[in-house]
C-alpha cells in the first residue's frame, strides 16, 4: 500500500508540475480557431488561395502571353468592423507572386526615394555623370490588383456568426478591363457557454 | 479496486491530453508521376483514404491534386496543407503554404490541389490532419 501512494503522489507531482510557471514556446503558423474573428491562419488562406488561383487561371495566362506582365497593388480596402493590416496582406500577395517568377511588380510606395536617390546622384558631384540613373526610365505597371474585405455578423443566443469575404481583382490599365478576379469566403462562429469558468 | 488499477487510472488521467500528431502523408513526383501514401496516424487511416493523386503543369508550375474519401459516416473536420520540394528535396517556402480547413461529410470525397510556389517545385508533399490536433 505504501509503494501505492508513492506512485500516486509522483503522478500528482508530474501533473502539477505545469502549475504556477509562465512558458512561452514558438507554435505553429496554422492553429484552429480560438475566436470568431480573423486570425493570422484565415489570412494566410486567403494570401495562398489567391496567389494560386491568379497562377493558374489558364485564360489569363493566354492573354499575357507567358511574358512576365508589370503589376502595382493600389490597396484592399477594410469594410469590415475589424482592425486589420491590409498592407501586410497586398506585400504577402506581392512577394508571392514575384517569387513564382512570373510576375514583376513596380511599387509607388517608393517612388518618393527613387525621385530622391536620382536627384543626389545627379546633383551632389560624386556621382560618375556615366553611371548615375537619370529619371524617366523606369518600367510602368500595365495592370493593378485592387479589392476589398467585408464581414458580415450576426449573435443569435450566445453564438456569434462571422461571415468574411475577401475579393481581389486585377485590372488592364491600358483597356480599363477586368482580366482576372477571384474572393475567397470565411466562415466562423463562436459559442460563448453558459456554464463553466 | 487494487493499487495497480487506481495506478493505471491516474496515469491515463495524467496523460490524457497527449495527442497523435501524425497525420495522413501523401508524396507525389511530378517528374516522374510516382505517389505514395504513408499514413501514420491510426486514428486518422480509420477515417479518411487517400482515393486519388494526379498532377499537372500550368504554365510551367507543378500543381498536384490529392483526393480524400471519408470512411465513416460522421463528418470530420480536418485541416491539408501541401508543401513543395525541388529536385533535391528541400523544401520551398515552407511556412509559405498553410494548412487549408476541409469538411469532409460522411462518406463523401473531397479533392485538394496545390500549385507550386515557382517553376522549381517538383515533389508535393501533402499533409492532412484533424483540426482537433492543430494547437
Amino acid at each position: 500500500m505504501k509503494a501505492c501512494y508513492i506512485g500516486l503522489a509522483a503522478l500528482a507531482a508530474m501533473s502539477m508540475a505545469g502549475c504556477s510557471t509562465v512558458t512561452a514556446r514558438e507554435t505553429q503558423l496554422d492553429r484552429k480557431a480560438m475566436t470568431a474573428a480573423l486570425e493570422p491562419q484565415d489570412v494566410r488562406r486567403t494570401v495562398e488561395k489567391m496567389v494560386d488561383s491568379m497562377l493558374q487561371d489558364e485564360e489569363f495566362i493566354k492573354e499575357v502571353g507567358g511574358s512576365r506582365p508589370v503589376l502595382d497593388i493600389s490597396g484592399i480596402q477594410n469594410r469590415s468592423t475589424m482592425h486589420l493590416d491590409m498592407a501586410s496582406i497586398t506585400d504577402s500577395i506581392r512577394t508571392k507572386l514575384l517569387r513564382s517568377r512570373k510576375f514583376r511588380f513596380m511599387d509607388r510606395a517608393t517612388s518618393g526615394e527613387d525621385a530622391q536617390f536620382m536627384n543626389d546622384q545627379a546633383m551632389n558631384g560624386l556621382t560618375d555623370p556615366s553611371k548615375a540613373i537619370a529619371a524617366g526610365q523606369q518600367s510602368a505597371a500595365q495592370m493593378y490588383l485592387y479589392g476589398a474585405l467585408t464581414e458580415m455578423r450576426q449573435q443569435v443566443d450566445g453564438v456569434t456568426d462571422r461571415y468574411y469575404k475577401f475579393t481581389l481583382n486585377l485590372k488592364d490599365l491600358r483597356t480599363g478591363e477586368l482580366v482576372w478576379s477571384d474572393e475567397q469566403e470565411i466562415r466562423k462562429e463562436q459559442t460563448k457557454s453558459t456554464m463553466g469558468f | 479496486m487494487n493499487c495497480k488499477t487506481v495506478l493505471i487510472a491516474a496515469a491515463m488521467a495524467v496523460f490524457a491530453g497527449c495527442t497523435e500528431t501524425a497525420g495522413t502523408r501523401v508524396v507525389i513526383d511530378t517528374a516522374t508521376g510516382e505517389s505514395s501514401v504513408m499514413e501514420c496516424s491510426t486514428r486518422l487511416r480509420n477515417r479518411v483514404r487517400v482515393a486519388k493523386c494526379t498532377y499537372s503543369d500550368v504554365d510551367g508550375i507543378a500543381k498536384a491534386t490529392v483526393t480524400l474519401e471519408s470512411l465513416t459516416h460522421k463528418r470530420l473536420e480536418l485541416q491539408a496543407r501541401m508543401v513543395w520540394l525541388d529536385e533535391d528535396g528541400a523544401e520551398i517556402d515552407a511556412d509559405g503554404k498553410s494548412f487549408r480547413a476541409i469538411v469532409l461529410d460522411g462518406r463523401d470525397f473531397v479533392t485538394f490541389s496545390g500549385l507550386a510556389p515557382n517553376p522549381r517545385g517538383r515533389t508535393a508533399k501533402v499533409q492532412v490532419r484533424e483540426t482537433e490536433n492543430a494547437q
